[in-house]
């Protein structure tokens, strides 16, 4: 029991992606990144809101130039504990953001 | 040792000291003011509109960053520029006084003051402590926008090609 509870992943449940002046595809390609370095960081994305330990609530807002990109880390209650916002200017800018978001919160 | 041989040595010092920190001015590329500087994690300047950051980091680089609304537009690590070993050569020469040879009264002298020899020796030769040469740019640009223009108008609404 003591083992499963030292090698258990971290859960997280990705809420549908908030978008603002944005293109559902970008939404689908961040959530695939996402679960691409949960895959690197030894993280969980779990597709049942029920099982998971955290929400993950994923925002593309159009500013003037390029997109906000917000992603909060939520308790079940929706209580944010970790948000990072950074511009991307290009949908490759994607990468380093949920990179280091991926480091942080695995 | 004198009373002002002490002063001298005490006032020295904290000008040295004074003489780690150094200033920089920090303007964005795009020249909007509305953004906060950001210098190691700590707010700098509240606005981007004429921004003094005052570094008092021993430490090779400072990491800098512009933020607005919650949303980092931009960053940057500036690194200390040129190398001041040239300089330093002169202090490397100064070393704290060895209390061998001197006598008792000497020795006492020299642990009484130890915190001044030594408040002394660091502000003279930081490098040897920190690796660290030369000073930080006056002057530092955080570019904010794409690097391609063609970027500008990134049509975000329509599908991915």
């Amino acid at each position: 029991m003591f083992s499963s509870a030292l090698w258990a992943k971290t859960e997280y449940f990705i809420l549908p992606v908030q978008l603002h002046g944005v293109h559902g595809d970008y939404a689908k390609r961040i959530v695939a990144l996402i679960k691409e370095y949960a895959t690197i960081d030894g993280y969980a994305i779990v597709k049942s809101k029920e099982d998971c330990d955290y929400l993950l609530q994923i925002k593309l807002i159009r500013e003037e130039v390029g997109v906000a990109v917000v992603i909060e880390k939520r308790k079940k209650n929706k209580k944010v504990v970790w948000s990072y916002g950074h511009i991307a200017y290009e949908p490759n800018d994607f990468i380093p953001i949920v990179s280091y978001v991926s480091r942080k919160i695995k | 040792m004198g009373r002002k041989v002490k002063y001298c040595l005490l006032i020295l010092s904290l000008l040295l000291v004074g003489c780690m920190s150094s200033s920089m001015m920090v303007r964005v590329s795009d020249g909007r003011d509305d953004y906060s500087v950001y210098c190691d994690g700590k707010l700098a300047c509240e606005t981007s509109d004429n921004c003094i950051v005052k570094t008092m980091t021993a430490g090779d680089y400072v990491h800098l960053l512009v933020v607005r609304n919650g949303i980092i537009y931009g960053g940057v690590n500036v690194y200390r520029e040129g190398n001041a070993s040239a300089s330093n050569a002169a202090w490397h020469g100064w070393d704290p006084p060895s209390p061998s040879g001197h006598g008792l009264q000497v020795l006492g002298d020299v642990l009484t003051n130890f915190p001044l020899y030594t408040l002394t020796y660091f502000a003279l030769t930081p490098s040897k402590h920190t690796g660290a040469y030369g000073m930080f740019p006056k002057e530092v640009v955080l570019n904010v926008g794409p690097k391609d223009s063609s970027l500008v108008n990134y049509p975000w609404d329509q599908p991915i090609k």
